[in-house]
């Protein structure tokens, strides 16, 4: 036999476990209790910081290639050394934020919005034009996203928008199939039937009444999908099927600095590859402890 | 005796099939009821699970689709009404009070977005106070005018269903199905709730259909009462009628098992055997006859109608017996 | 004769990181061989809480803090795994309600009947554990018990599944059987059958159980002591229920038994019911103080002491001091 006790039904009814204490003071005992996600908070504040300030920060003009510097290992003049084409690292590696976290962002937005609504709709009408954008979300998961990734930017052409645009419709499905399912769940509620009963359209309550409890897992996802779209730039970007070329991204730069890796000049790729690394594991640690801090089953 | 016996709402021949998802069979939660609920008084509907009771309050709501059959109310069949024009022209008419006062409220509204979203809806608050209309609402369930500003989480489960009764009379309605408004709560808070209903309907007269499977409750808070075993109806009449003289072998059986807090009244073993079959390809003939101690064939056969036994108290089996034990076989 | 339980004392408190909820605030009991037990109780909580303290099995947040349980003379809060396991597999059964939940759903209904047997029986070999697994399952009463052992939960109606968990509690014979709750969300004719099997089998092995509901009607057709339980103690005891009936002294009861439909004997509302979702347990005084309507001064000072008012029966209550206190 399992335990005697259903803990989680004596959570609404061993009294004092009703009222919460405000949000902000639990989110602030989080912080302190769970370090791997204040750490993820302040490399993810720090690339804001730089997305806003870094054309100001940047000691040299990012864009701009000095011949007479190429190569150069980093020293007091360029911090993280040049690279092949005499362009500072440092100033194109904090610049990159405005590039990289820009796609992301954006991107990851258009899609959350895009899938909150069609997974709104598919969870709560049950009809055939439901059931075609499932198939078609479905049809969507079924390709490698990297590779159709690629072939949707050569074909519309390499601008940031359009990696932007890109990789927000790979997106959609996630949040779709996310949303939808929670929809699923709640829709079988009795505060939904009973908003039904009081004389609610089917649309009101799904803006009113189901999507307002069903968002927060969806927010949390994308924060942690908000790595995966800086990697998927950088990765796209890399191969060349990214932004166009002298855009200071990180993805760019690792490509550039390639070629001269075997020469032992590390610090071309290596600044930029770190770079990543950081924003995506601040991202991720972001998310996951929003996940764990919305999460009502894992709270003690 | 009363002199009013309007009927309120007429249901006839009411029927509410469901598909089975795998096995193409039909689930016949409601079958072919005919009901009617006299007006400004309490029908209470009893039967235990399979029954129908709660579907058939559904249905008169809408909230599921009845599959076949009318519900009449002022002249009008509401089946028959398009989804929008019922819920344009009868929800503010007819709510109803849930049997999960915490589930029934939206975690992330306060109580005074609750209450006031019906009145909205059905465009009743032109011109009023919203904070007048819901400190009067909340003083008609007892409350204080300060909850309005609280969130489910923050009440009891007795002040939550305080919360559910006082939106389902936000509108002003003339109907309320209670669909077991108290088998979740406390004994102690039972009372306080079924008195605030039961002084609701005497102010404002309202109809109420209580569906409930505690017999001791309907006894005390009904009018009438109808039993109900597979989706169809066994016996009705007042509830002087049939829980002092039930007549059909199920109700018989349903009272002999009450428990009572009483030593005086102990309970009887159950002269039903085994137990309720699933609704899912219910047998034809009379629902009870693989379990009747007093079976016989026809009754596996014919599908008995009710009959009235005499007074109004009704009752669908052929063979009538008295507790005591003399049969009484009507052809 | 040795009493087969005792609980004295229990004090259990939840340690949250927001606050520490008291759960049982002295939570005290004797059971003696053959006694039918009935503990009345309102919301779920701190019924469960005590008995899963009874049989040492609370689990965190939870703690007892204070208190002692014994069983035949030896203490339960003291015992190692081995020995709680062999009390809650082979001498106390617990029945819990919510059948669908407590049985695995994914193993078969005999498979979990073969491993409770295990459990008290370690050496036993398989045909043995299986024909234990068959008698259990005719002794609740279940049809086609052979086919049965091979069906999942999900398969099982309600009152099907609740018998399961009565025949898992009562398989190894043990000489206590806790019913919680066991036949809330039934039917009224299967609580009714479920209720008779359970008294018949205890009746046949001369064991004793303790019922805990918060249904009167159970408590009054089949149990022959009663306790009330209020806010983590118990506060009135009778060694007859229909003596308590007649004769409820404490207000807490009395407010139970006013708002209960059938009962022989008229009350009045004493207690308010609670205010809000938390119980507030006053750090000294009577528990009540805030929701009684007889409160008086020394109430809100000292704890109402355990008075006799009448031959097994006694009631924790200022009022009932003096051989003519109030009440009816």
């Amino acid at each position: 036999m399992r335990g005697i006790i259903d803990m989680e039904r004596l959570k609404t009814t061993v009294p004092g476990n009703g009222a919460p204490i405000t949000e902000w003071k639990r989110f602030l005992i989080f912080m302190r209790t769970h370090p791997s996600f204040t750490i993820g908070l302040v490399i993810v504040l720090a690339n804001l910081l730089l997305m806003i300030f870094g054309p100001i920060l940047a000691p040299y003009d990012p864009f701009e290639a000095n011949p007479a510097v190429v190569r150069q290992a980093p020293s007091a003049a360029h911090i993280f050394g040049t690279d092949l084409n005499g362009m500072d690292i440092f100033s194109r590696v904090i610049y990159a934020p405005r590039i990289d976290l820009t796609i992301a962002l954006v991107g990851t937005a258009i899609s959350l919005v895009i899938g909150i609504l069609l997974g709104g709709y598919t969870g709560f009408w049950d009809n055939w034009f439901s059931t075609l954008i499932e198939r078609v979300a479905d049809l969507l998961q079924a390709f490698p996203p990297f590779v159709l990734a690629m072939a949707l930017v050569a074909v519309t052409g390499q601008k940031i928008q359009n990696v932007i645009y890109v990789i927000a419709f790979l997106n959609i499905p996630i949040y779709l199939r996310l949303v939808r399912s929670n929809v699923i769940s709640v829709r079988n509620c009795t505060y939904v039937e009973a908003a039904i009963c009081v004389g609610g359209s089917k649309t009101r309550i799904l803006f009113r009444h189901i999507l307002p409890n069903v968002i927060s897992s969806a927010l949390t996802q994308a924060s942690i999908n908000i790595g995966w779209a800086i990697l998927m730039t950088s990765g796209l970007s890399f191969i060349g099927a990214g932004v166009p070329v002298p855009t200071p991204e990180w993805g760019a730069m690792i490509a550039v600095g390639a070629s001269t890796i075997i020469m032992g000049e590390w610090w071309s790729s290596m600044f930029p590859g770190l770079a990543i690394v950081i924003a995506a594991l601040g991202f991720a640690l972001v998310g996951d402890g929003l996940q764990v801090f919305f999460d009502p089953t894992k709270r003690s | 005796m009363d002199m009013a016996n309007e009927i309120y709402l007429e249901i006839k021949n009411l029927s509410k099939h469901f598909n089975t998802r795998s096995k193409k069979q039909v689930l016949i939660a409601v079958n072919d009821v005919s009901l009617s609920i006299p007006k400004g008084k309490t029908l209470g509907l009893i039967g235990e699970s399979g029954s129908g009771k709660s579907t058939i309050g559904r249905c008169i709501l809408r909230l599921t689709e009845p599959t076949s059959g009318e519900i009449l109310c002022d002249g009008k069949n509401l089946a028959s009404l398009s989804e929008k024009q019922f819920r344009k022209q009868w929800r503010p008419q007819m709510q109803m009070i849930f049997q999960d006062p915490f589930d029934s409220l939206n975690p992330r509204m306060t109580i005074r977005s609750l209450l006031l979203e019906p009145i909205r809806l059905a465009g009743q608050l032109a011109g009023r106070n919203p904070d007048e209309v819901i400190a009067g609402l909340l003083k008609k369930v007892k409350l204080d005018p300060e909850m309005a500003s609280t969130y489910r989480h923050q009440l009891t489960p007795g002040q939550q269903q305080r919360v559910g009764i006082a939106r389902a009379i936000a509108t002003s309605p003339a109907f309320l199905v209670l669909d077991e408004p108290i088998s979740l709560l406390d004994m102690s808070v039972r009372a306080e709730i079924l008195k605030i209903l039961y002084e609701i309907q005497e102010n404002e007269g309202l109809t109420y259909l209580f569906i409930s499977h505690d017999l001791s409750t309907v006894q005390d808070f009904c009018h009438n009462v109808a039993v109900m075993y597979l989706g169809r109806i066994v016996e009705t009449g007042t509830v002087e009628q049939v829980f002092n003289h039930p007549m059909h072998p199920y109700s018989q059986a349903l009272l002999q098992s009450v428990l009572y807090p009483d030593p005086s009244k102990r309970h009887q073993p159950s002269q039903l055997s085994g137990e309720i079959p699933s609704p899912i390809n219910t047998p034809p003939g009379c629902p009870l006859h693989t379990r009747c101690p007093r079976v016989t064939e026809a009754c596996g056969k014919t599908t008995q109608q009710l009959v009235d036994m005499g007074n109004g108290h009704m009752v669908a089996c052929m063979r009538i017996e008295n507790v005591e034990g003399d049969a009484n076989e009507k052809v | 004769m040795e009493k087969l339980l005792q609980a004295e004392g229990l004090f259990v408190n939840f340690y949250t990181t927001k606050e520490t909820v008291k759960v049982l605030t002295g939570f005290s009991l004797e059971v003696e061989c053959g006694d039918i037990i009935g503990i009345v109780g309102e919301s779920g909580s701190s019924k469960s809480v005590a008995i899963a303290s009874i049989i040492n099995l609370l689990s965190k947040p939870g703690k007892i803090d204070a208190g002692s349980v014994s069983f035949e003379g030896r203490d339960v809060l003291k015992m190692n795994e081995e020995e709680l396991r062999q009390l809650r597999s082979q001498e106390i059964g617990v029945i819990p309600n919510n059948p669908k939940g407590m049985l695995h759903p994914i193993v078969k209904i005999g498979t979990q009947l073969m491993n409770r047997y295990y459990s008290a029986h370690p050496e036993a070999k398989k045909e043995e554990a299986q024909k234990h697994a068959l008698q259990a399952l005719e002794m609740v009463q279940i049809p086609d018990p052979e086919k049965r052992l091979h069906v999942l939960p999900n398969e099982l109606s309600g009152g099907m599944a609740q018998r399961v968990l009565i025949a898992m509690a009562l398989i190894n014979k043990p000489k206590l059987v806790i019913a919680d709750d066991a036949t809330t969300g039934l039917d009224v004719t299967v609580q009714a059958q479920i209720l008779d099997l359970i008294e018949s089998q205890v009746q046949k092995t001369r064991s004793s159980a303790i019922i805990v509901t918060h249904d009167l009607g159970i408590v009054v057709q089949y149990c022959k002591k009663v306790g009330i339980l209020c806010m983590g103690r118990v506060v009135e005891f009778s060694d007859s229920v229909e003596r308590l009936l007649m004769n409820a002294r404490h207000p807490y009861t009395q407010t139970l038994l006013a708002a209960t439909p059938g009962v022989p004997q008229k009350y009045h509302d004493e207690v308010k019911p609670a205010k809000s979702a938390r119980h507030e347990i006053p750090v000294q005084g009577c528990l009540l103080q805030s929701r009684c309507k007889q409160c008086k001064e020394h109430c809100l000072l000292t704890m109402p002491p355990k008075v006799e008012v009448a031959p097994g029966h006694w009631v924790e209550c200022h009022l009932a001091e003096g051989s003519d206190g109030h009440g009816k």
